[in-house]
């Protein structure tokens, strides 16, 4: 005899079954979302003779009730800000405000060395202080490094090679942060920093080539990306001592792998 | 079959079709739901005396009536793209397309009654196997539906619409089958009942 389906027993399981996607979708759903706006941090260097980009990355929820409609540094309302979205993923928008800081403005010679702030503007009116990083002001005549040149290798590599504007002897190359430093292969001219012995002397006009994994940025902490830099510890013949430092990872859009782990963090599920 | 039942079933018939098929002008549908179940409400009522499940379906249909009278409004207040509506939007469309297929799965019950009743087996058949491709696929697009929040949009939005596009052939042939019963007529001989057309 065919079996009969008991249909009440049926639409009751069904709609515990849908109840259940729904219960599971929702929780997953809310433990993904940041709940605020999170700003990279990052250090800011302008150099008082060239005009250049200042790039704010930051990211807010898709399903933020307010979202984040302009950005002024603190103390500097005249540097306007342009927005634009940078990337939509699944639970978060990766968004990115830039300025040009040029140093004809009228503005330029207000900008101190110091502590940066920014103040964000939302949508339902509120306004938010958090901490952007520090901003350090160079003069031009104190730049090691003057023809700077970057660019993705082949295999993955990150590239830079940079001319020095006067004899200089290299010390010391460190990273920063430094838990960054067990996972990046560095090599100067060519040699890992094990085989280069240091110091090493430069001559005016001479280049020092520096190159490294461009995977770095999938196995660190997503929060210290625009934080992470080499720093090259000079020493002058002077014996004035001049740290250049070169940002390590230049990314455009993180994925939702990273954005995950920073949402984890930052919820403080993970260490 | 009692040539009274003809035009009940085939009001519930062009009720479904206007339900099914939108014509929009901009983002107006001039052929609203609310219509199409107004009309089959009115045809389930004159039918529904002795078959619970149509009386079941009526009730149901005018509370359709005012859940697609609704739709607009979410429609227009929610204009967005649909990954970036809160969540409880989400909730109440599907609580609307659930509620639709409840509605679609008593008719198929009522009509299976009538199919039964009129001893028309071969429609009765057609109208078992479609309740129940009807019934699974629907279960399988409401499970789905949640991941909204939690897979790539782009992906979800893909396996969505090849989802909708399979209910709306099945609602098609389901919107058949009161036509297919308003034709059944008398057999000459022996008194029993079959399908024509």
């Amino acid at each position: 005899m065919k079996a009969k389906l008991n249909w009440k027993a049926a639409s009751a399981a069904a709609a515990l079954l849908v109840g259940a996607s729904w219960i599971g979708n929702l929780l997953y759903w809310n433990s993904m979302q940041l709940r605020k706006t999170y700003v990279f941090e990052q250090n800011v260097r302008i150099n008082s003779e060239v005009s250049q980009m200042l790039n704010v990355n930051f990211i807010e929820d898709n399903y933020a009730s307010s979202k984040v409609g302009a950005i002024q540094l603190e103390g500097h309302p005249q540097i306007r800000f342009d927005l634009m979205k940078n990337n939509e993923n699944v639970y978060q928008q990766q968004m990115r405000a830039w300025t040009e800081i040029n140093p004809q403005e009228p503005w330029f010679k207000e900008l101190k060395s110091g502590p940066l702030n920014l103040l964000l503007f939302y949508d339902d009116g509120r306004t938010e202080k958090v901490t952007l990083g520090t901003l350090e002001m160079m003069s031009g005549e104190n730049q090691l490094l003057e023809m700077r040149q970057s660019g993705g290798g082949g295999g993955g590599q990150q590239m830079y090679a940079d001319t020095l504007a006067r004899d200089a002897v290299l010390e010391n190359v460190d990273v920063s942060p430094p838990q960054l430093k067990s996972s990046l292969e560095l090599t100067v001219d060519g040699k890992t920093l094990d085989e280069t012995k240091l110091p090493h002397g430069y001559q005016k006009g001479e280049t020092i080539r520096l190159q490294w994994s461009d995977s770095l940025g999938q196995g660190i902490d997503p929060r210290v990306m625009d934080l992470a830099e080499l720093k090259l510890s000079f020493r002058l013949p002077d014996g004035q001592a001049v740290v250049e430092r070169l940002p390590l990872y230049s990314y455009e859009t993180l994925s939702n792998q990273q954005l995950a782990e920073l949402v984890r963090k930052e919820r403080g599920e993970t260490k | 079959m009692t040539p009274s039942w003809i035009r009940p079933l085939r009001r519930i018939g062009w009720g479904l079709t206007l339900i099914l098929f939108d014509v929009r002008l901009g983002s107006v549908d001039v052929l609203p739901d609310a219509i199409g179940y107004i009309l089959a409400a009115s045809g389930l009522r004159a039918i529904s005396p002795g078959i619970p499940s149509f009386l079941w379906a009526g009730r149901l249909s005018w509370l359709l009536v005012l859940l697609s009278l609704a739709d607009p409004f979410f429609a227009f207040t929610f204009a967005n793209a649909e990954e970036m509506r809160p969540p409880y939007i989400h909730a109440v469309g599907q609580i609307y397309f659930a509620l639709h297929a409840v509605f679609v799965l008593l008719l198929c019950y009522g009509f299976e009654g009538l199919a039964l009743k009129w001893r028309a087996l071969e429609l009765l058949q057609a109208i078992r196997t479609r309740r129940s491709f009807y019934a699974f696929v629907t279960f399988v697009m409401l499970l789905f539906y949640p991941f909204v929040f939690n897979m790539d949009y782009s992906d979800w939005f893909l396996t969505k619409v090849a989802g909708a596009g399979l209910i709306v052939l099945l609602e098609f042939l389901v919107l058949r089958i009161p036509f297919r019963l308003s034709r059944i007529k008398p057999l000459k001989k022996g008194g029993n009942l079959d399908v024509y057309g």
